[in-house]
């Protein structure tokens, strides 16, 4: 600690005083709580009735339960919604980038679909894709299919429909942070390569890209994180169905916990989810950490 | 990075090696339409949906063939709308104050200091990941205990509260941004401590704490599990709430509900509109670590 | 909430001809109390008892507040009490709606966290069992027999009255709504499609595939089966069979599933689905009847108030064109039904002002008021009581409805009202909707549940 002005060292813990009382109130009081749960028979009514010891999180874990499938699937959701999310965003971007010159419009635009609450975005997206809807209609009329497909009650569609509610609320964000990026990348250097007569091909891949690396990074890391939490969509649009093909943890959790009420297992499954997080995240941490090495 | 040395970002109209005026015209009109169009067409088909019957809606008439302004007023009837509007947006609002005010001294602290080696800030942010429905529990008796339930200043205590990590996260960010060299040189013109921080470093990190603030206010504004359980009356009961209870009816009448989220929607749009240049270099910068 | 507005229907009244009524006869009450408080002072004045109206003598509550948990579906009925009972008692009546999936969470965290923010809970029925256990209701056992007078216990229609009240032999609330299913025939289609009224489920499927393929290209649909893994939709479908079909949900404390009639009651629900509204597993209440309403479906499992939505002439194409019979049954199946939702009201075991709660819900439960909404248009409420279902006004109001529901009333079925009655349906939700989904057989499926409920009964 050698900065000039704050001589002593307490300090800065004095500042961030506030915020470590609040994480410890509002994440370490929960935790314990849930932990304390998690190895007790309880129900909403009854909580901390007699200790289980591990039976809670044997059926977490246990494969002919549906708690595995759901932690799958929401691994799944989370890398297939950010890899979308990043590739269109990226592309999208660098479109923009080329052809827009002030970014005002374009940042009003973006921010919509981040703004709309997710609850609304389920609301939004399952009456499109309703039996009736307009999406159905559209392809009906240009004679793409002959019957309506039913988007959420059907198989690999329903999965494909939350997903792309998901990518259609979270690439603006992509794009907003990598446009930025982007334009504040220096001129010389693409001056440089065009007198070089690279094309705009070879550009954007050997120039564009790796200066963005960091940007790109942070933003799929950030994407991840959203992903994993994804509730509102599952809840609003397919209520986990149909049977169990777009069932998360998230989802799984919160009908543990509010529809049978058994919050000991709900607890157990909480624990499970965020351990299966944090392992999950680790390398994808690395590679972001190891990008901003390279550039800072 | 070039840009390391440019605390705050400026917006600079780049010249290009232009293609042929036409063809660039054409594409870039093309590139618009896609653009708006993904975007906004699902929340412009909620718009249309506010204003259209409900056996259209039904029957998937689309587009409608005739339009009713009925659903609007019929949806503030059915629920108190502007009540719920005013208790999210002071739930919200007072809400990221609280979280800007907690969280940004301790991300200058951690910025400059990484205490604990770093640490402190990853546990910081881990917390962020765990679904919250069992959380509400705890919480809730400590907030009976403290008398703050049903209230929306107990919402926006939970909310302040809850958003911290967040909030510490995007704004550590920011405060790297801020080269040292600025504050050695307050402190050489003879700056105290305390005025080094007020004066020097949060007008720079200015752009970052309105960002901050922002993005907290939606992500309050927008929740629902916690508002549900905390919440008993339409005194304080917010927007979601209050959406999510034209779901539950025997008739969905879609079109006030769609009306209603376009309430709920249309403040925070507009805000974000208005703010939207240090909204955007928050979520530029925060992340960009 | 969105609810059906003030229309004139053909049998029945409207909301303001209700409330006109209603607050006469409830306006008439406090006088005469008042009348006799009056008299009480000096010599009793002569005017006192010489009330015209049925009520009985009701105390007065002005100053003091009642505050009741009620359920979205349900929030037309309680702003329609709301003015009532203010108006009855002088108290103020609170009402904060929540989604009907939220009522036991929120219950049971308002009386043990201390919070105490309501007197009353309307709630599911087949959460008794949990919310009693919990301690979440007072046991009003003694309240209901110091009161039968008034209350008339013995009025209720028993196959409701036990399943929504009794818990381990004490009583935890009293009805409000009675909801069981009947079928709705869409005679119009029948005709069309040469058809006859199904008695069995075999005959449901086969006048079901019928309409379907020689009516689907138009958009009608032999059958509207509910199949969203919802509390009251796919459970509602399952029930309907079981009971039909002779089978029992629960025995003696395990699970009653393992039965040949559980199984054809899958397999009923399985037979039906590809020759029902596309796609079962997305229809719910909700969603079916506007079809129903738009004359899109030739027969539908459905409460009984869908006879008073059909006669509607603004929002329905079917009026008078339609027949209620009793749901089929299996072979040598009873004629029956299921109690498919059905709302009943509880004092807060923390109430803060008990008496003024039990008045409430003596209100709100009486003959009376069941009487009256059971003839509004738009309430949602059927008839939980024998003087109610067999009331002339009722006949009158829905002399279609009416005989059915005298008919298999007394035979429905309850869903579990043990306490761990949440996780059983979600089980059978779960399973049920992966037969529907093709993933699982009815057999595979009905195994599944039977094996699953005893584990959880254990």
């Amino acid at each position: 600690m050698n900065h000039p002005a704050i001589r002593q060292r307490s300090r800065p813990w004095l500042l961030s005083a506030p915020t470590i009382g609040t994480v410890i109130v509002f994440t370490v009081i929960p935790l314990l709580y849930t932990a304390a749960l998690s190895v007790s028979g309880s129900t909403l009514g009854q909580p901390f009735r007699d200790w289980v010891g591990f039976s809670n999180f044997a059926k977490a874990l246990d494969p002919t339960n549906v708690a595995i499938r759901a932690l799958w699937q929401s691994v799944a959701f989370a890398f297939v919604t950010t890899l979308c999310s990043v590739v269109l965003g990226l592309a999208t971007a660098l479109i923009l980038d080329h052809f827009v010159r002030q970014g005002n419009i374009v940042r009003t635009l973006l921010l919509l679909p981040l703004l709309t609450p997710p609850a609304t975005v389920g609301v939004a997206w399952r009456l499109l894709l309703d039996n009736n809807g307009p999406i159905n209609q559209l392809l009906a009329d240009l004679g793409i299919i002959t019957s309506h497909i039913s988007f959420l009650s059907e198989s690999p569609w329903a999965f494909w429909s939350v997903a792309l509610a998901d990518v259609w609320q979270w690439t603006p964000l992509v794009v907003l942070m990598l446009f930025a990026e982007l334009r504040a990348l220096p001129r010389e250097i693409f001056e440089a390569a065009a007198a070089d007569g690279a094309s705009r091909l070879q550009t954007i891949w050997h120039i564009t890209l790796p200066q963005i690396t960091v940007g790109i990074a942070a933003v799929t890391t950030l994407k991840l994180i959203l992903s994993f939490r994804m509730f509102d969509l599952v809840y609003v649009m397919t209520a986990g169905g149909p049977g169990f093909d777009t069932y998360t943890a998230s989802y799984d959790i919160y009908r543990t916990a509010l529809e049978t009420f058994d919050i000991g297992l709900a607890a157990a499954k909480t624990l499970v989810f965020v351990v299966l997080v944090s392992v999950v995240m680790l390398p994808v941490v690395k590679l972001r950490d190891r990008a901003v090495q390279r550039v800072y | 990075m070039a840009s390391a040395a440019v605390p705050v970002k400026r917006e600079v109209a780049r010249e290009r090696t232009a293609p042929h005026l036409k063809s660039a015209f054409v594409a870039r009109g093309f590139v618009w339409l896609w653009l708006v169009g993904f975007a906004t067409f699902p929340i412009l088909y909620l718009l249309i949906v506010s204003f259209t019957r409900q056996p259209d809606l039904l029957a998937g008439n689309f587009p409608p063939p005739t339009l009713t302004l009925l659903n609007w007023p019929r949806a503030f009837q059915s629920v108190p709308i502007i009540e719920y509007l005013q208790n999210s947006l002071t739930a919200a609002g007072v809400g990221a104050v609280i979280t800007v005010v907690i969280a940004v001294p301790a991300a200058y602290a951690m910025a400059r200091f990484k205490l604990w080696g770093g640490r402190l800030l990853s546990i910081v942010v881990s917390t962020y990941i765990a679904p919250p429905v069992l959380a509400v529990f705890p919480l809730f008796y400590m907030f009976r205990a403290a008398g703050l339930t049903n209230s929306e200043v107990g919402l926006a205590v939970v909310y302040g509260l809850a958003n911290v990590p967040v909030a510490v996260w995007l704004l550590e960010g920011f405060v790297r941004r801020v080269p040292i060299e600025i504050e050695e040189a307050a402190l050489v013109d003879g700056a105290s401590s305390y005025q080094l921080l007020w004066k020097v470093v949060f007008r720079l990190m200015a752009p970052g704490i309105v960002a901050a603030a922002i993005i907290c206010f939606i992500l309050s504004y927008n929740e629902l599990l916690v508002a549900q359980f905390f919440t008993t009356s339409t005194a304080s009961q917010t927007l979601p709430v209050g959406i999510s209870l034209f779901q539950g009816d025997r008739q969905v009448q879609f079109g006030q509900m769609a009306a209603a989220s376009l309430t709920g929607l249309i403040p925070v749009y507009m805000a974000a509109v208005f703010l939207q240049r240090w909204l955007v270099e928050g979520l530029e910068q925060g992340a960009l670590k | 909430m969105p609810k059906a507005n003030d229309r004139v229907v053909s049998q029945g009244i409207t909301r303001k001809e209700f409330l006109r009524r209603g607050l006469m006869l409830a306006a008439a009450v406090p006088m005469t109390q008042i009348l006799a408080a009056c008299g009480s002072e000096g010599p009793a004045a002569t005017t006192a008892g010489a009330t015209g109206s049925s009520a009985e003598s009701t105390k007065d509550f002005s100053g003091q507040t009642l505050r009741f948990l009620a359920a979205q579906p349900q929030a037309g009925a309680a702003e329609l009490l709301k003015p009532l009972f203010e108006e009855r008692t002088g108290a103020t009546v609170e009402f904060t709606v929540v989604p009907y999936t939220e009522i036991q969470s929120k219950a049971t965290l308002d009386v043990q966290s201390g919070a105490n923010e309501f007197d009353v809970f309307q709630y599911w029925y087949t959460s008794v069992g949990a919310l009693a256990e919990a301690g979440v209701f007072a046991d009003i056992t003694d309240l209901i027999e110091d009161n039968a007078g008034e209350i008339q216990p013995d009025d209720f229609i028993p196959a409701i009255y036990d399943p929504y009240t009794l818990h381990h032999g004490r009583r935890y609330g009293l009805p409000f709504d009675g909801d069981y299913h009947i079928l709705f025939c869409n005679m119009e289609i029948f005709e069309r499609a040469g058809v006859e009224i199904p008695t069995t489920w075999d005959e449901y499927t086969a006048v079901a595939e019928e309409i379907t393929g020689k009516l689907s290209g138009e958009g009608i649909y032999g059958a509207a089966l509910l199949g969203r893994k919802t509390a009251f939709d796919i459970g509602s479908s399952f029930f309907n069979r079981l009971a039909t079909f002779g089978g029992q949900a629960i025995v003696d404390g395990r699970s009653g599933l393992d039965s040949a009639a559980a199984i054809q009651a899958a397999t009923a629900m399985a037979d039906v689905a590809p020759h029902a509204l596309p796609t079962p597993l997305e229809t719910g209440f909700d969603t079916a009847l506007p079809q129903w309403l738009a004359g899109k479906v030739g027969m539908m499992e459905f409460w009984t108030d869908l006879g008073t939505f059909s006669q509607d002439q603004e929002n329905s194409n079917v009026v008078d064109k339609w027949e209620a019979v009793p749901l089929p049954t299996g072979p040598d199946g009873p004629q029956a039904t299921a109690l498919n939702a059905g709302w009943a009201f509880a004092i807060s075991a923390n109430a803060q002002n008990p008496e003024l709660a039990l008045e409430f819900i003596k209100f709100a439960t009486s003959a009376e008021l069941n009487e009256q909404l059971i003839t509004t248009t738009g309430s949602g409420i059927d008839p939980n009581r024998r003087s109610t279902l067999n009331s002339g006004v009722y006949k009158e109001f829905a002399p279609k409805v009416q005989p059915v529901a005298a008919q298999v009333v007394e035979n429905s079925m309850s869903w579990p009202t043990v306490p761990q009655a949440p996780e059983l349906i979600t089980i059978l939700n779960d399973e049920l909707a992966l037969m529907l989904q093709g993933t699982k057989s009815p057999e595979q499926a009905v195994e599944t549940i039977h094996t699953r409920w005893n584990e959880v009964l254990a």
